[in-house]
């Protein structure tokens, strides 16, 4: 049994103008120790999947399937039960380390409160625990006493405090929800690093939530691509890379600057916008930005099919051959 | 990638009049009717009462007071005989005056100085700002009692009072707001464009608080009808015979348990007109957010 | 395709005063530019690179002389910026715009797209017509590819990369020689950034532009740009063409920010070299203060000797027409 689940994932939001569908048929699993990367840009329902296995979804949401961890079902558990899961066995890393972090408290006090909450540790122990979660990440006790206030650190720093805070109960699953996004290069690639590095040590598991197809190239051994609320290609990151076969996989890759569309000094795009999530079509969501757009594609969603060895796409006339 | 979807929803909204579309987003809202109505009773009231009441509320009739409410006094009367109806009309238009003149010499001089202490920054904004801190330091109404005392009793002193020490209110919440909007990146812009700070304060920044110094005014309005209320109640108000609703709140305590009619009345005016000047603050602030209209 | 300099920066430094900390000590200063001086010839797009704090959106403020340098020059189509009185000053603003970076900020939410777009036209060309001024917001906005009906919108009708050629099109209404575009396309998703960027690429063509663009993304800056320097801690520490530059980083903290760039190429090796430590070191380190003395990227050089711990290196031409500024170059 894997050890995170989502089956049949459909997440709405009742507004005035229409029910908005925001996840539509999410189902992935995350095994034991495996790096699980979310790519696809803003509005596609990467943070929102995040959202809904931490049981964060906003009060006005409805969510229908499954979310098992180990088996239970998430969705089906009262407010309490999740309070014991959230920070002890998942944890997670947000983008914003400036506003994640609390300005009042030191950084040792915020690192030592989940083994407090959760592990049950005297003071004591939970302050030792935080220096040497502190020291693992970078944070050595000589230089960066526990303390400090989060306004004393640089950003790249604070979120080193974060993903210390969230590694300090050992949880299961850690969720990184764009933690590089807000930091200069140098500091996002030694982020990167420390990530990779404490989820091999540690043996848990990672989802690697972002829009950056580099930073998935760098850390997810498998990856899914989300379009409009659905994933519409998944797989092993080197396989989808090697042979991308959604239109719009390919199309976000062809967007990166510095790629192979170099010489020409033109960038490929991708024509139109994302359809909103209150009016989304019967059939393909990307059917109206697509070049190899049929008639069959406007019908119904298409379902996922293998392409390949455990690589999925949603797609009735999928890109075959290589990137 | 030539169309883009800019197109998209040309039609839809283009053709729309402004002040027609703001009209109808108005009428929706349900905040701004109710307060709207409740403000417009307040202001037809007032008006009236300067041609017409049922009763003067001048003469005296002994022999008639503390009546009960009946067909030939709507609301009762007073100690003194007094029709409480037409003290209550004419007591409205002290209400506005009142409220009227407080907010303006608070909003007159409070935001023109919290938006150049916003703009200029340094030891101005430093002076302004620690006056307001000085002003806020005293108790209003002690102020006020202060001002009156020296510049004599009177309604119009009184008002004068309570007026300047809203000034400091909206200094701060003008220079607060200011202050957030300067560093918004439209301001570098229009600085860009050759705009001095001036034209910038009256192009961006006022329009862009002006939601947060609306609601404050409405909560203003409210304040000074009660702070005229006190004032008058310590005979530095408003001058008897001229009524105010507060003063006869206040002139009602007495006889509270023999006449709470009297009490009752001017008390549910000012609730009211608090509630009703709030609700308007409320729904205007979203009727003139363009963000809020137009929601396709 | 270039020509003359149109933007020549001598010695820029600009200070900063910090809060003070004690009553008895001088107020702490912060040096936010270190005496950076270029060239930006007409018609080429130059690159500004490097990670805040480096002082590029300082030099980008003092270039449209929005704040003042503590010493150094400005010059401009020949005129020395600071020099010039205020109504000539604003005469030369017709010819320098700016693209901001975040698209919902850069647009006053309460006016219309038409007076956003219209608003330079307000003081650096008043006393055009209400007809002249709509023709004019027509024509910006088709230069953008958006309709002149947009005009009477609002901002948040629009999306990001809507939002930005807006942005664009306020900027060209004036037909200014010089766009300085700071991250104009770090806010927006990737398929509407090439958009973006694309459109940018054409209206330098088109009109003949010349950009300033200052950003953190080296892939963007690789993109649009033909020459390009490295900043960091308000010093250029690389500077030369975009091609050889990327090629060949002759500077330590130049190849250190190009082997950052995660690339969307799982079969690269996982680990590489990482420049460690950050500009600002720890809390006890005031931001941005360099060793005295020594290069300021010295604490985090894998190459660093003791003569870079004591000797700044000067920004020194290279071969190939490049500069760069360390003793090992």
């Amino acid at each position: 049994m894997a050890l995170l689940e989502v089956e049949d994932l459909n997440v709405t939001i009742p507004t005035p103008r229409g029910t908005a569908h925001i996840l539509s048929d999410v189902s992935f699993a995350l095994e034991r120790g495996e790096c699980l990367g979310f790519a696809g840009e803003s509005g596609c329902g990467k943070s929102i999947t995040a959202m809904a296995v931490m049981g964060l979804l906003p009060t006005t949401a409805q969510a229908t399937g499954r979310i098992r961890l180990d088996g239970r079902d998430l969705l089906a558990m009262d407010e309490a039960g999740l309070c014991a899961i959230r920070g002890r066995r998942v944890a997670m890393v947000f983008q914003e380390p400036m506003t994640a972090l609390n300005p009042v408290k030191t950084i040792g006090f915020q690192v030592a409160e989940g083994p407090r909450l959760h592990l049950k540790l005297s003071k004591a122990e939970a302050g030792r625990r935080a220096v040497a979660m502190l020291r693992r990440v970078g944070l050595p006790p000589d230089r960066f006493s526990p303390d400090l206030y989060p306004y004393q650190l640089s950003g790249g720093q604070r979120q080193r405090v974060m993903i210390a805070a969230a590694l300090a109960c050992e949880p299961d699953i850690l969720i990184a929800d764009e933690p590089t996004t807000a930091l200069d290069v140098t500091i996002q690639a030694q982020i990167l690093d420390l990530i990779s590095d404490v989820v091999q040590e540690t043996g848990m598991a990672l989802v690697m939530i972002t829009h950056d197809l580099g930073v998935i190239a760098e850390t997810a051994e498998r990856m899914m691509v989300m379009y409009a609320g659905r994933i519409v290609e998944s797989g092993p990151t080197a396989e989808v890379f090697r042979h991308m076969a959604h239109p719009y996989t390919r199309g976000l890759f062809a967007a990166i600057p510095g790629g192979p569309e170099e010489e020409s000094r033109r960038l490929a795009t991708i024509p139109g916008q994302v359809p909103e999530p209150i009016a989304l079509p019967p059939g393909c969501a990307f059917a109206g930005r697509c070049a190899r757009t049929e008639d069959d594609c406007r019908a119904a969603v298409p379902p996922a099919e293998p392409v390949g060895p455990g690589h999925r796409v949603r797609c009735l006339h999928p890109h075959v051959g290589a990137t | 990638m030539a169309s883009d979807g800019a197109s998209d929803g040309a039609s839809d909204g283009a053709k729309e009049g402004g002040l027609g579309e703001v009209a109808a987003k108005a009428l929706g809202n349900r905040s701004f009717v109710i307060g709207g109505v409740l403000t417009g009773v307040l202001i037809v009231v007032a008006l009236v009462s300067l041609v017409w009441t049922p009763y003067s509320v001048i003469d005296m009739d002994i022999a008639g007071k503390l009546r009960v409410p009946s067909a030939a006094h709507w609301f009762g009367t007073d100690q003194f005989g007094r029709d409480v109806f037409s003290m209550m009309m004419v007591g409205a238009q002290n209400s506005i005056a009142v409220s009227l003149v407080a907010v303006g010499v608070g909003a007159g001089f409070g935001v023109p100085l919290g938006a150049l202490a916003a703009a200029r920054g340094g030891w101005l904004d430093e002076t302004v700002m620690r006056f307001n801190d000085f002003a806020f330091a005293f108790p209003a109404v002690l102020s006020a009692v202060m001002i009156t005392a020296l510049a004599g009793p009177g309604a119009v002193n009184s008002i004068i009072a309570i007026g300047i020490f809203n000034i400091p209110v909206f200094a701060r919440l003008t220079r607060g707001g200011a202050l957030a909007i300067w560093k918004r990146e439209f301001v570098m812009a229009a600085r860009v464009a050759g705009k001095n700070a001036v034209r910038i304060t009256v192009e961006h920044i006022l329009p862009n608080v002006a939601s947060i110094l609306i609601v404050q005014a409405t909560i203003q309005f409210a304040l000074a009808i009660l702070a005229e209320a006190g004032l008058s109640y310590l005979g530095l108000g408003t001058q008897p015979p001229q009524p105010s609703w507060g003063k006869m709140l206040n002139e009602a305590q007495t006889l509270m348990f023999l006449a709470p009619q009297l009490a009752i009345f001017p008390g549910v005016a000012i609730v009211l007109t608090v509630l009703g000047l709030n609700l308007l603050g409320d729904g205007l602030r979203d009727v003139l957010d363009p963000r809020l209209r137009r929601l396709r | 395709m270039t020509g003359e300099p149109i933007l020549r920066l001598d010695g820029l430094v600009r200070d900063y005063v910090l809060p003070r900390r004690s009553l008895l000590r001088p107020a702490p200063r912060f040096r936010a530019l270190h005496g950076v001086s270029l060239e930006v010839r007409a018609g080429e797009s130059f690159g500004i690179v490097g990670e805040s704090g480096c002082g590029k959106s300082t030099l980008a403020r003092a270039v449209l002389a929005l704040e003042t340098p503590s010493a150094g020059t400005v010059e401009f189509m020949g005129e020395d910026l600071f020099a010039l009185s205020a109504s000539r000053l604003r005469g030369m603003r017709r010819h320098m715009q700016m693209v901001f970076q975040d698209p919902y900020g850069s647009l006053d939410p309460r006016h219309k797209v038409g007076r956003i777009v219209a608003e330079p036209l307000d003081m650096l060309e008043a006393g055009l017509g209400r007809r002249e001024r709509r023709r004019r917001v027509a024509e910006s906005l088709g230069r953008v590819r958006l309709n002149g009906s947009d005009a009477d919108k609002y901002p948040h009708e629009f999306s990001g990369g809507q939002r930005q050629r807006i942005a664009i099109a306020r900027a060209l209404i004036t037909h200014p020689r010089l766009i300085v575009a700071d991250e104009p396309v770090s806010a927006l998703d990737v398929s509407v950034q090439a958009q973006v960027l694309n459109l940018m690429s054409d209206l330098r063509r088109d009109q003949g532009l010349t950009y300033l663009f200052i950003s953190h993304d080296l892939s963007v800056v690789r993109h649009v740009t033909d020459r390009v320097a490295v900043m960091y801690l308000g010093r250029i520490v690389e500077q030369g063409e975009t091609a050889q530059v990327f090629a060949q980083p002759r500077h330590p903290y130049t190849r250190a920010l190009l082997d950052a760039v995660p690339r969307p190429d799982p079969a690269r090796f996982r680990h590489r070299h990482r420049v460690q430590g950050e500009a600002a070191a720890t809390p006890s380190e005031p931001e941005g203060t360099a060793p005295a003395g020594g290069c300021p990227f010295a604490p985090r050089c894998p190459e660093a000797t003791d003569r870079c711990r004591a000797e700044d290196p000067a920004l020194e031409p290279r071969a190939g027409g490049r500069l760069a500024a360390c003793h090992f170059a």
